[in-house]
């Protein structure tokens, strides 16, 4: 029986005409570091349904690779995951390496760890500083932006840039460490680390945070898998799975370090995996410089690695190896290899596949981030709007690996 | 341990199994499309080898070089067994471009198949929601197959106006998402 | 394996949940950085830009220069190495004949466009003579418009000084020409 209008209660708010409110978020939001495009479906402030749409960032990395020589595609390599270069270039320069045979040196493979190791510092910081200024905790962000200005200093002193470091070669790395640069990073890391015991002071344990952070975006360990986790997400659900650890590449089963694992697969255990990797990172690094071994930081071998510049100037042997590798570029011998690494994010492989010419028949990217962002609806449902902030940071997605 | 893998797929699906080769530490089956997905589950399921995670799909394009036309290539891994194998399928150009989906087996292979079919113009059949994930809907052409030009250019997208958003994971019905003032498109849009 | 709940902690404690005592640890880190700022500047990290500036290091690779011989002519022969090998295909090089027959060829125009270079140092590495280098320590200044970052021969030997490389085909094992 229908109730005449005027009998309505007006607090009753089960009784008030509600229909779902359909909101887009990004492509270029305040709160999305990265474009991608998020279209909610809400109930009040509830998650019903949502959808994410990427593809913002392609900038065809793949199709670039086909046509640039295998020591161009490091350029774009660096440019992957932007927040952490040098794991980048290590992944895909073990890939090559693995294609076509070179052995590195031992010195440019503890020097390839350290400075992997500093990069992933450096995307950690980034990661839980943004997560804490986006829930307004700008002094936090400041101080990890702080920390990391460090080793960003640091892989400018060795690389001679920032950012886009293009360190690593293939068979090895551009130069060796440049004098005293052990004492710097050394330096650097205590400093940071004081940076970031004030981060932890300011943030971990800070109500707001914690309410924010516990209990949201949970995702199950079964899901987890299932959707093809890899890194900081799958350890936070409590599978121990590091490649690090499980299938050790260069020389990481030389060091001693532990992998944090969480409980809850929630945004306060991915963040307290970050915050401890940091501190395994630092470990790592402290550990590779007391063993550092001498020796050449590039391989001898002459199909990959460019002569010295006094033979090149002054014998024809040698110039003529310079201008067969810059002119055809390094000759990877045909086939194809799988190669993976333990980026920030996850697993990060590489698929190439070599025709015995100068450039790459085909270089894929499996980038971490995808496999994790598919997963993303499935993490918001159920939650609110302002929970939507926490769990897009916890996943750290990097738009440039997710688009390539 | 993953050489095992081959030698047990060989022996279970026989002919299905087209070769099997190791290059470089990397052991590789190429498949028959028609028992992709069994030997998907069958991975998976199998307590030996419990391949759990969903690597990687992709393509190679051999255009002009080899038939049929592309590799399809599967990379599947155990985290508990600490082991991975490359499944390959071959598929021919054209009406033959496709491979059955294994979302049915890992969840995580939604994406990866959108990218194959976005990518390569390889279908995939059988998956929940087959669209492009990196090129925008009314791209022409797939841009990673060799024959499509690097230097290619397309027309830039119209303005977007009101339209009908259908959710995927919960499709019940469809809502028009209003994407405040729409202006019109002008002649000079392209 | 660390399980990090056990070592960060759980659950809040009845302190930590009453917002008081984390607030107030909070406000004391501000405060002191505050302080140590406004009345000391030694652990300040920020510069006054652009009054201060902080020096780039060694490897920083800027802006290029084009090394000159002795009598200040362009070392660069026009080989092609560096237009090649750039990734971002930002060098254009148009080569012409020497009168000297001992150099042969030398670059007429050697431009480099700015906003397309990625700086990534590859064109140092593949020069077979010493002729490129990206060590002057600068940044691209901002233009008025793009055609100000497309750089001529000109100006990138401005930039450039004599290079003290050894060359010209001295045997290794004698020395002797």
């Amino acid at each position: 029986m229908a109730t005449p209008e005027t009998a309505r209660d007006p607090l009753d708010v089960d009784d008030l005409p509600m229909e779902p409110m359909v909101l887009k978020m990004g492509p270029s939001h305040p709160t999305m570091h990265g474009v991608i495009e998020l279209t909610l479906r809400l109930d009040g402030e509830t998650v019903r349904a949502a959808d994410v749409e990427i593809g913002y960032l392609h900038r065809g990395f793949e199709k670039m690779g086909e046509v640039s020589t295998w020591n161009q595609v490091f350029a774009y390599a660096d440019r992957l995951n932007y927040n952490s270069p040098m794991l980048n270039e290590l992944g895909y320069a073990m890939a090559v390496e693995k294609l076509m045979g070179v052995d590195v040196p031992e010195r440019a493979q503890f020097l390839r760890v350290i400075a992997s190791e500093i990069s992933r510092i450096c995307d950690h910081l980034t990661c839980v500083g943004a997560g804490a200024m986006e829930l307004g905790a700008f002094t936090a962000f400041l101080y990890a932006v702080k920390a990391r200005e460090f080793l960003y200093e640091l892989l400018e002193k060795i690389s001679g840039h920032r950012l886009t470091v293009n360190y690593m070669r293939v068979g090895g790395v551009w130069l060796d460490m440049p004098d005293g640069w052990d004492g710097a990073v050394r330096q650097a890391l205590t400093d940071a680390a004081g940076v970031m015991r004030e981060f932890h002071k300011l943030v971990t344990r800070h109500r707001i945070f914690f309410d924010r952070m516990e209990g949201v975006g949970i995702i199950s360990q079964e899901d987890a898998l299932a959707w093809g986790f890899t890194g900081p997400c799958l350890r936070s659900t409590g599978i121990d799975y590091d490649i690090r650890k499980a299938h050790p590449y260069s020389c990481y089963d030389r060091f001693d370090f532990d992998i944090p694992v969480g409980d809850k697969g929630d945004n306060y255990d991915r963040y307290l995996i970050r915050l401890e990797e940091i501190e395994q990172s630092r470990r790592i690094i402290e550990q590779a410089f007391d063993r550092m071994p001498g020796g050449p930081v590039v391989s001898s071998d002459p199909r990959v690695a460019l002569p010295e510049k006094g033979p090149v100037y002054n014998t024809i042997e040698s110039m003529m190896n310079h201008f067969k590798l810059v002119y055809d570029g390094i000759r990877v011998p045909p086939g194809a290899v799988y190669s993976f690494s333990e980026a920030a994010n996850g697993e990060l492989g590489f698929y190439i596949v070599a025709d015995g010419t100068g450039k790459p028949y085909r270089v894929r990217v499996r980038g971490p981030v995808f496999a994790i962002m598919q997963a993303l609806p499935q993490m918001l449902i159920g939650g609110m709007i302002a929970d939507i902030v926490p769990t897009f940071d916890g996943i750290n997605m990097i738009a440039g690996e997710l688009d390539r | 341990m993953s050489q095992a893998i081959l030698e047990r797929l060989k022996e279970r699906y026989e002919d299905g199994v087209v070769e099997t080769a190791t290059e470089r530490g990397d052991d590789c089956a190429v498949l028959k499309r028609e028992i992709l997905v069994d030997v998907c589950r069958f991975l998976k399921d199998d307590a030996d080898f419990a391949m759990n995670l969903f690597v990687d799909v992709t393509a190679v394009d051999w255009l002009d070089r080899r038939t049929p036309r592309f590799d399809v290539v599967f990379q599947l891994k155990s985290i508990t067994k600490r082991h991975r194998v490359t499944l390959k399928v071959r598929v021919d150009d054209g009406d033959d471009a496709w491979v059955p989906s294994v979302t049915g087996v890992w969840r995580g292979a939604d994406w990866f198949e959108r990218e194959l079919w976005d990518m390569f113009g390889v279908r995939v059949d059988g998956h929940p929601n087959l669209r492009r994930i990196l090129m925008w809907d009314g791209f022409e052409g797939h841009p990673l197959r060799k024959d499509y030009p690097v230097a290619g250019r397309q027309p830039l997208v119209p303005l977007r106006k009101s339209e009908v958003h259908v959710f995927e994971n919960n499709p019940v019905d469809p809502f028009v998402v209003g994407l405040g003032v729409v202006r019109e498109k002008s002649d000079g849009d392209a | 394996m660390i399980r990090v709940r056990e070592k960060y902690g759980d659950r809040m404690t009845a302190l930590e949940s009453s917002y008081l005592t984390e607030t107030l640890k909070g406000l004391s880190i501000t405060l002191r950085h505050f302080l140590e700022n406004t009345l000391t500047r030694k652990n300040t990290v920020t510069l006054n830009y652009p009054e201060e500036k902080k020096p780039y290091p060694e490897r920083f690779r800027g802006l290029h220069r084009l090394m000159k011989r002795d009598d200040g002519q362009v070392r660069c022969v026009a080989c092609m190495c560096c237009a090649t090998v750039c990734p971002a295909h930002c060098i254009k090089i148009e080569a012409g004949e020497h009168d000297d027959h001992r150099i042969e060829k030398f670059p007429i125009e050697f431009s480099i466009d700015w906003l397309r270079c990625v700086y990534c140092g590859l064109c140092v590495d593949a020069c077979p003579c010493d002729a490129i280098r990206m060590d002057t320590g600068e940044h691209p200044k901002p233009q008025i418009d793009r055609n100000g970052f497309l750089t001529t021969k000109i100006d990138l030997m401005k930039l450039g000084g004599p290079s003290v490389a050894v060359q010209g085909g001295v045997r290794p094992d004698n020395g002797e020409g």
